[in-house]
């Protein structure tokens, strides 16, 4: 009995210090995480585990093992915003693998990156010829940033030279019938406003799924009934989903 | 301050999680008691010196009580392995004292002691 609930109080302890861990290391997402990166996460995900169920090791001693891990990545981090020396030093800087349509081999093998590895990346951005690629850079991450020539990019308003208006940020107003009124006041309304607006579309707040404004004024609805009565459904699958 | 909030709460779990898991040192003796398990294994000591096997047993008998009790408070600050090295220590003491062989039982006293000093360290 007393073996089981260690095991529980172990593992609850290794769960919320490694919650509290992650918020304090940031808002780093996955796809940037460099591979190094990738290997501390790793590691303090392990020495977590060992935590929640390795009864014949001292959780103190573990414990401390993961608050050396995570306060050494964060001291990482912290270095590496404020000093860029530091920061190319520890989590590298993009090598440029293509340059005018033209492949720089010897940047290549420095960086170890194959030329599959380089034309996968290519035709997932929809790069199917390589003297389509003005620059191609391979970031410390492993992901490849490219700039298109000019003559394969789609044409935008600027090549138009038309005017654009600016389109800000959607403030979100209703989610899930509950009004956000710290949204509602960064825009400079109010309750009675956004009451008046849903009085005169007929709709109950109750009812609102989702509601947004635009940087134009224009208030999106969602209601929770949308009136489809037959939703497409893409599936041919008749089992769970 | 929801930031400072947030981070003061943060800090406070860690510092929880810290003396939790730091039972087995500072919580082997009740606050503002003696260590009972100590004084138990010094009575046995006593008695096995002076040759009085029955209340020598008594007081081992005493002293398994209170490691169950003791298990149950240092759970979480002490290895799995060393608490069962300590319950196997008192099992080999209390068969030292059945078989009434004082060299055995005072070698077996002092394993005791030394286990019980190294839990949670």
């Amino acid at each position: 009995m007393i073996d089981a609930l260690e095991t529980i109080v172990r593992s609850l302890i290794a769960f919320f210090t490694l919650l509290i861990f992650t918020r304090i290391l940031g808002k780093q997402q996955m796809s940037e995480l460099t591979y190094f990166d990738y290997i501390v996460g790793i590691t303090i995900g392990s020495i977590a585990a060992s935590l929640s169920t390795a009864p014949d090791v001292l959780a103190f001693h573990e414990w401390l093992g993961l608050l050396a891990w995570a306060t050494l990545a964060l001291g990482l981090q912290l270095l590496a915003v404020r000093n860029r020396w530091f920061a190319k030093a520890v989590e590298g800087e993009p090598v440029v693998v293509v340059h005018n349509g033209k492949l720089l081999e010897k940047n290549m093998r420095i960086a170890r990156y194959p030329y599959m590895d380089l034309m996968e990346q290519l035709r997932n951005q929809g790069v199917f010829d390589l003297s389509d690629v003005e620059f191609a850079l391979l970031e410390p991450n492993g992901k490849l940033s490219l700039r298109k020539k000019a003559q394969a990019r789609p044409v935008t308003p600027q090549d138009l030279g038309l005017p654009t208006p600016y389109e800000g940020v959607s403030a979100e107003l209703i989610v899930d019938g509950q009004v956000l009124d710290a949204n509602l006041r960064q825009v400079g309304l109010d309750r009675a406003w956004l009451s008046g607006e849903l009085r005169r579309r007929g709709i109950r707040l109750g009812e609102v799924a989702y509601a947004s404004l635009d940087s134009q004024g224009r208030l999106y609805i969602d209601t929770r009934d949308d009136g489809i009565s037959r939703p497409v459904d893409p599936s041919d699958y008749r089992g769970p989903n | 301050m929801r930031r400072w909030l947030l981070y003061g709460s943060m800090a406070a779990w860690l510092l929880a999680f810290v003396a939790l898991l730091n039972t087995g040192l500072w919580l082997k003796r009740l606050p503002g008691q003696a260590d009972h398990f100590l004084q138990l294994i010094e009575t046995i000591e006593e008695h096995v010196r002076a040759e009085r096997w029955a209340e020598a047993r008594a007081a081992a008998r005493a002293l398994e009580d209170e490691w169950q009790g003791a298990m149950r408070r240092l759970f979480t600050g002490t290895e799995r392995r060393a608490r069962n090295e300590v319950g196997e220590a008192i099992a080999r003491l209390q068969a030292a004292l059945q078989a009434g062989d004082p060299t055995a039982t005072l070698l077996e006293i002092a394993t005791v002691r030394y286990r019980w000093r190294e839990l949670g360290t």
